[in-house]
């Protein structure tokens, strides 16, 4: 099946920090999936089109199992990149595909390769590679939106 | 004996008239300074288009006859040093990059010119990710950086 490119251009992916840290476990026994599962996940990003060029930038941070007090042992992850798109003729597009395109995509592609990133360092680490699980996009978007309201 | 008969004799004599066994012989013994010379003359070739030249003009410039510059268009060249060196001045072009066979030969302005661009394309990378930098402030201080107007039906990209 030939593929056809989406409108949405990622023009640049850039990895600012990733800082991964284990931590020794005190038990012998655990399971690796159950413990990765346990992990709590913390996602924040912010969004700027520019009007001139078009573009969008996206900076997104990611920190797993980061809890200043008692994170659970092995990784401590944290991972920020930042991302630039463009939206190809974006007159041509419904405002509904378009508001896709910007919020959901950008954030769904910056998640991704930042998860890609996660999984190459963790893999090299004592309990191997750390998947970081599915992420509720929707929900994301809608803390945003209510952290907007707020202000 | 018919014509074709003749000729193939001919061709197949130990002394042709056509030569084409000597051609041949000093072909294959001046295999390198041929490729050289049928390098040289593509190239002069181009600089003669790009300025606008004719031949006999490039003759009249370097003080040589028409006959020799034709020579050299046609890759039967055989260059002196001091006549590169008049080629590359009144042409403007640099020929030692040319010759240089199976060897990574760069001038002093294609050096120059490749570190500016790899000057230039750091300062863009660096922009871009002072840009990065901003956004990061913004999210990490109290107002929120985008306003995301969401319809309760799109459910579309749930997870990411």
């Amino acid at each position: 099946m030939k593929a056809k490119f989406s409108p949405l251009q990622l023009l640049d992916f850039k990895l600012l920090e990733s800082h991964v840290e284990f931590i020794v476990p005190k038990d012998d026994e655990f399971d690796v999936k159950e413990l990765f599962h346990s992990y709590s996940v913390d996602i924040d990003f912010g969004l700027k089109e520019d009007i001139g060029t078009k573009e969008i930038k996206l900076f997104t941070f990611i920190a797993i199992n980061a809890e200043e007090e008692n994170p659970l042992p092995g990784y401590k992850i944290v991972v920020e990149g930042g991302g630039t798109f463009r939206i190809q003729n974006p007159e041509a597009l419904e405002e509904n595909l378009k508001n896709n395109l910007t919020q959901f995509s950008t954030l769904n592609m910056m998640i991704n390769n930042l998860r890609n990133i996660i999984y190459q360092i963790t893999n090299l680490g004592p309990m191997g590679g750390y998947l970081l699980p599915p992420i509720d996009i929707t929900q994301l978007l809608r803390d945003k939106a209510g952290e907007g309201d707020k202000n | 004996m018919n014509k074709t008969e003749e000729k193939i004799k001919a061709l197949a004599s130990e002394n042709p008239a056509s030569k084409w066994k000597e051609k041949v012989a000093f072909r294959k013994a001046n295999k390198a300074t041929l490729r050289q010379a049928a390098k040289v003359a593509l190239r002069l070739l181009d600089a003669l288009e790009e300025k606008g030249w004719s031949q006999a003009r490039l003759a009249r410039e370097l003080e040589v006859t028409p006959q020799q510059v034709s020579k050299w268009v046609k890759g039967e060249g055989d260059f002196k040093f001091s006549t590169i060196d008049k080629l590359e001045k009144v042409l403007g072009i640099t020929m030692h990059a040319i010759l240089a066979e199976d060897e990574f030969v760069t001038t002093e302005e294609a050096f120059e010119e490749r570190l500016k661009e790899e000057i230039m394309a750091y300062h863009q990378r660096r922009a871009q990710t002072e840009e990065y930098y901003k956004l990061k402030n913004q999210v990490s201080s109290s107002k929120a950086v985008m306003a995301v107007s969401h319809a309760d039906g799109d459910l579309i990209a749930m997870a990411g």
